[in-house]
């Protein structure tokens, strides 16, 4: 079992996946993630540092986790892409929607 | 001035941007191992081009060139590498500033937005790709049995100026890629490099949330723009083929429309409205109704034939020079042309030596100087041909011109197609009228095009053949015999000419019995065959001739010729053969009725003078149409005053109906090619070859497809250029081509047939002289040394059982070398006059069996009776009883005993009917009854046999008779007279080269009395002898 990283700073919840988020790793950070979800969240943050490989199910997971957030009224953002998750999420035009950054992010913050 | 500086300034940009596509191709390829000089050259084109528009005022070109050096500046600053999108752009932008610069009057109405924010985006690594849609203009495009999709107006026109169709492609990226085991980076990244991902939509809805399961499905609906043909698809997606649709084809489409032309379309073709709460997929892919009321129609068909991608792709390749369908031909660059200045000087020099001519002239004809004249016309002769070929240079232009597009054409393709091709491009410097290189232009993108799609294999498919895995097209351009030739070849798979053919014969294009007519290389020309790529159904050769009916047709136009060579599993070579330029051309001057015509000369193959006797035996009517034999071929006819409607009086047409047995004088006949076909145009009359300069048609009769031009003629009078493919077309010789072929193939399986299979020995006679004599004159073969052979008063004989066996040779007669010193001698024994003898030849000794005809006069001589050709090489026919009259004058009288005595007295009365169609066996058997003391009538056919028995009823004896005859066969010949009183008891001899048994049966039952192997003269002698004695 890998170690993902859960900060919390008032609203704001930032999660850092430990390792891909490939379909066979979807059921465990879905479930942390829906746990996550349980107490408040005004923004949550992906960072991705530690993630080099995403699969279909991973994105499926992004999505449904910013459906989530953002029916509970929150916001939601990535950080921290590799260039080539980077370069997919571009082609797939979900940069902007999901609030993509390749860096630490906090300087690029959309709204 | 501005004007100037500003032309100035477009040449020198255009020269600049000539290099670029290749140089962007080659920092490719080098990858991280950057270039910096090649770099350095790209970033100063482009920051000269923004210098230059900025002075100018040219604001969009600005923007983009210097966009465009913003990029550069990271490449030459390593901050980023070249892969194929950073290549894309920039080629993309190039193309753009090269349109913009070719037309800077209307450069500032360009919309270069994309391509900034493109440039932009990649200059911060950061492309806000979402908000593509939003920027500019946008468009709906619509597809049977899915909502509307919107996507921007730049993607759509760069798609449309590309030649791109655009797809929607519905994915489950679970089932489609997940599932699949396929990596979702690696797929995207192979669709970025196949075409354009123009539009995405992924499909929130249906993802759920994080209280549904994950991992169900992930629609998302791709827009994707790509050169690749529908057909390609759903191999290179890997989803079914109903996910795919087109929304846009700009060959459907024709050019992209602009908003303001497509508009009226809109309140007759409303666009569906979005349902207000569609199923999931529709509801985050659905656009809004588009802001401007400009809506696409939708597209004709879903799946656009494969002959319309081609053409499409020629469109492609022709509009990266900013052209519409001439290769740039429009904006004002195009007006002026760079002369070499050398060049310019001997123009001058020339228009000098002109002056001078003329002077000459102007003297030697006011001084009636009739010794001057001729030296002034010789003169102004060479000077007019050495400025018509130094005005023509000035319009040549390097052919590298057109090819230099060729290598992106192939980097895209084998990229999206994933194969892997070298390109070999030769012989860029071969120049041609630039009016041929704009027309090339086309025909050989889409050959190029298909080598790549269909030519080469994938690098799995040619390992597995044995091939290196990398394929490679040659390009290659050179001169011959005052043409142009290029080839463009591959070593690919080739094309199957029987798969061609099953294609042509599916859809209906041609008839099985045409096909079965066919040799391999008519069915391979087939794909030049309008309509043969056009089925629903796709297979590899109907790609193959994906749009080759375009490719030939343009090539004709040009006055050029194609023609196709093809290996199965080695690849295909593509020749195209062009004149150096269309304005001045070598030509034959004909003439019909009072009206003269030019046949350019690369169209004609030979001039045949037909003598009225030989009309008849010359030009056949095979169905409805003419053709003519030439030689051992059947070629259709065209006799052009009838296609001229001229009026038909005068002798000289009383006969053009039919194959003119009235005909005074000769039929004058030009053999003309149009590379995949022959036909003969018969004229009244010849004239001179002279270069013509040719002039375009009037627009009254500019439709007419069989003349290519006009031009006045050396004597001041106007003559109409025949276009000889038109002409074919206009006569309608299809028909007429299908049954000179069906009747050539008739003709040979009729030669065949009558050609007798004859045996020879063959034999030495000099060691290095090979000779022959018919096996069937041959009784046995003796080796011998030479010390057997025994000299006696000049006589040479070997011991034979006892017995002395006479011996000749062939130098004993006839003009050959003596038989020299071999040590391994043969001695082939004949009977003559009921004598054994020996023809004594060389080791060694072969038997063959041939239907070679037998020439009989060229080395006829004593002792020969003619010669063959086999192998190559020319054999010597002995002939044995001649040799024997020659050593052995004295045996002109019959030895004592020998039957033939018996009879001689009587016989020398006798006639004998001879109906033989080869003149060798005809002329040997005639000798053998000749010398036998026979009277002989001769035939060449049993028809004729006829008629000779009919003519000398009453003297005939005997009838002497080949079996297989053209017109009447000899058992026909043998059936008709038994069937007539008047000589149903005249003796008939069969001879043949077969007498089996059921030969001999069936000879029987025709009335012959006996069937003998031919050459065999004793026998005949014999035969004849026994069958008249009863008679006297």
């Amino acid at each position: 079992m890998t170690a993902n990283t859960i900060e919390r700073q008032s609203g704001l919840c930032r999660v850092r996946l430990d390792g891909d988020l490939t379909a066979s790793r979807v059921p465990e950070l879905q479930a942390l993630l829906k746990k996550e979800l349980e107490q408040p969240v005004d923004e949550m943050v992906v960072d991705l540092a530690g993630t080099a490989m995403l699969d279909s199910s991973g994105i499926g997971l992004l999505i449904a986790t910013f459906n989530s957030v953002g029916r509970r009224g929150g916001r939601f953002r990535m950080i921290n892409a590799a260039p080539p998750i980077f370069q997919l999420l571009q082609s797939m035009r979900l940069v902007n929607r999901l609030n993509v950054s390749g860096t630490a992010g906090d300087e690029v913050s959309h709204g | 001035m501005a004007d100037d500086l500003l032309n100035e300034f477009i040449h020198e940009s255009r020269e600049h941007l000539a290099t670029i596509e290749a140089d962007l191709l080659t920092i490719e390829e080098a990858g991280d191992n950057v270039d910096e000089d090649l770099v350095n050259k790209v970033f100063r084109a482009a920051h000269s081009i923004k210098g230059g528009s900025s002075f100018f005022g040219l604001a969009k070109v600005k923007e983009l060139s210097h966009k465009a050096e913003t990029v550069l500046d990271m490449l030459r600053s390593r901050k980023m590498t070249a892969n194929a999108e950073v290549t894309n752009v920039l080629l993309a932008a190039f193309d753009k500033l090269r349109e913009m610069i070719n037309s800077p009057g209307e450069s500032d109405r360009a919309d270069v937005t994309e391509l900034c924010v493109s440039l932009t985006g990649l200059a911060s690594s950061y492309l806000p790709v979402e908000e593509k849609a939003s920027l500019g203009q946008s468009k709906t495009l619509h597809a049977k049995g899915i909502p509307p999709v919107v996507v921007s107006q730049v993607d759509l026109d760069r798609a449309s100026r590309s030649g791109q169709c655009v797809y929607c492609v519905d994915y489950d990226l679970i089932h489609d890629i997940e599932k699949k085991g396929l990596n979702i980076l690696k797929v995207f990244r192979e669709l970025g490099e196949s075409g354009e991902i123009l539009e995405c939509f992924m499909d929130f809805e249906a993802a759920g949330t994080l209280e549904d399961p994950i991992g169900n499905q992930l629609p998302l609906r791709l827009v994707f723009a790509t050169t690749l043909a529908p057909h390609i698809m759903p191999e290179l997606l890997g989803i079914p083929e109903e996910k795919i649709k087109i929304l846009f084809d700009p060959v459907a489409q024709g050019p992209a429309p602009t908003a303001g032309a497509a508009a009226p379309s809109a309140p007759t073709q409303p666009v569906p409205a979005p349902r207000a709460a569609p199923e999931p997929v529709a509801a985050a892919v659905v656009a809004p109704p588009p802001p401007s009321p400009a809506e696409f129609e939708p597209p004709v068909s879903p799946a656009p034939e494969p002959r319309e991608r081609a053409a499409s792709a020629g469109r492609a390749a022709s509009s990266e020079t900013g052209g519409g369908g001439s290769n740039g031909s429009h904006g004002p660059a195009e007006e002026t042309l760079r002369v070499n200045v050398g060049l310019l000087e001997s123009l001058m020099n020339l228009a000098g030596e002109l002056v001078l001519s003329r002077n000459q002239l102007r003297s030697a004809i006011a001084q009636n100087d009739v010794q001057a004249l001729p030296i002034a016309e010789q003169r102004l002769n060479q000077v007019t041909s050495d400025l018509q070929d130094a005005i023509m240079r000035t319009r040549l232009q390097p052919i590298g011109n057109v090819f230099g597009k060729f290598p992106r054409v192939v980097r895209d393709m084998a990229n999206a197609l994933q194969k892997e091709i070298t390109l070999d491009i030769r012989g860029k410097d071969v120049a041609l009228d630039r009016s041929l290189i704009e027309g090339l232009s086309d025909p050989l993108t889409h050959m190029v095009r298909n080598a790549v799609d269909h030519g080469v294999e994938t690098p799995q498919d040619r390992t597995k053949s044995g091939k290196r895995s990398t394929g490679t097209i040659r390009i290659e351009a050179r001169h011959e015999a005052g043409q142009v030739v290029v080839e463009i070849a591959d070593d690919g798979k080739g094309i199957d000419p029987s798969r061609v053919a099953d294609a042509a014969l599916r859809k209906g294009l041609i008839t099985p019995e045409k096909i079965r007519a066919m040799s391999d290389k008519d069915k391979t020309a087939l794909i030049f065959l309008p309509g043969l790529s056009t089925a629903k159904q796709v297979t590899d050769i109907s790609g193959r001739g994906v749009g080759m009916d375009v490719v030939k047709s343009n090539i004709d136009r040009l006055g050029g010729t194609v023609e196709i060579k093809s290996e199965i599993g080695k690849g295909s070579v593509f020749r195209i053969k062009m004149p150096l330029t269309l304005a001045i051309i070598p030509s034959l001057i004909v003439a019909v009725g009072e009206d003269r015509f030019a046949i350019p000369q690369v169209n004609v193959e030979e001039l045949l003078c037909l003598r009225a006797n030989d009309v008849d035996k010359r030009i056949e009517v095979v169905g409805e149409a003419q053709v003519l034999v030439l030689r051992d071929r059947i070629i259709p006819l065209v006799r052009f005053r009838e296609l001229l409607r001229l009026s038909s009086d005068g002798p000289r047409c009383s006969s053009t109906t039919r194959a003119g047995a009235t005909f005074e004088e000769a039929l004058r006949i030009v053999v003309v090619t149009t590379g995949s076909m022959q036909y003969g145009l018969a004229v009244d009359s010849f004239h001179d070859t002279e270069e013509i300069v040719v002039k375009p048609l009037g627009r009254h009769i500019k439709g007419l497809r069989e003349y290519a031009g006009g031009t006045i003629l050396g004597d001041g009078r106007v003559a109409l250029i025949l276009d000889v493919a038109g002409l074919a077309t206009k006569s309608e010789l299809g028909a007429a081509v299908d049954a000179a072929r069906t009747a050539e193939q008739e003709k040979a399986a009729e030669r065949e047939r009558l050609e007798d299979m004859q045996s020879f020995l063959l034999f030495h006679n000099a060691p290095d002289e090979v000779c022959a004599t018919p096996l069937e004159t041959v009784l046995r073969i003796q080796r011998v040394t030479p010390e057997q052979v025994e000299t006696k008063a000049n006589r040479r004989t070997i011991q034979y059982r006892g017995t002395s066996l006479p011996l000749v040779t062939l130098s004993d007669s006839a003009s050959v070398q003596s038989i020299g010193d071999s040590r391994e001698l043969a001695v082939i024994v004949s009977s003559v006059r009921g004598r054994e003898v020996g023809l004594l030849g060389c080791m060694p000794v072969d038997v063959v069996e041939t239907r070679t005809s037998i020439d009989t006069t060229t080395h006829r001589q004593k002792g020969i009776s003619g010669s063959l050709i086999l192998n190559d090489r020319t054999m010597l026919i002995a002939d044995i009883v001649e040799l024997v009259e020659t050593a052995y004058p004295e045996w002109g009288v019959p030895p004592e005993g020998c039957e033939v005595r018996a009879v001689a007295g009587s016989v020398s009365s006798k006639t004998v009917l001879l109906a033989e169609d080869s003149d060798f066996f005809r002329a040997q058997v005639k000798k053998y009854l000749e010398q036998d003391g026979y009277r002989v009538i001769e035939a060449p056919d049993g028809e004729e046999a006829w008629e000779r028995l009919e003519d000398n009823a009453g003297t005939i004896d005997a009838v002497v008779t080949d079996v297989e005859m053209p017109r009447l066969t000899g058992l026909g010949l043998a059936q008709r007279i038994r069937g007539d009183d008047r000589f149903a008891r005249l003796p008939i001899i069969a001879l043949s080269s077969l007498a089996g048994e059921d030969d001999v049966a069936r000879g029987r039952a025709a009335g012959v009395d006996d069937y003998q192997v031919k050459l065999d003269r004793d026998r005949l002698i014999s035969g004849l002898q026994t069958l008249l004695v009863p008679t006297t």
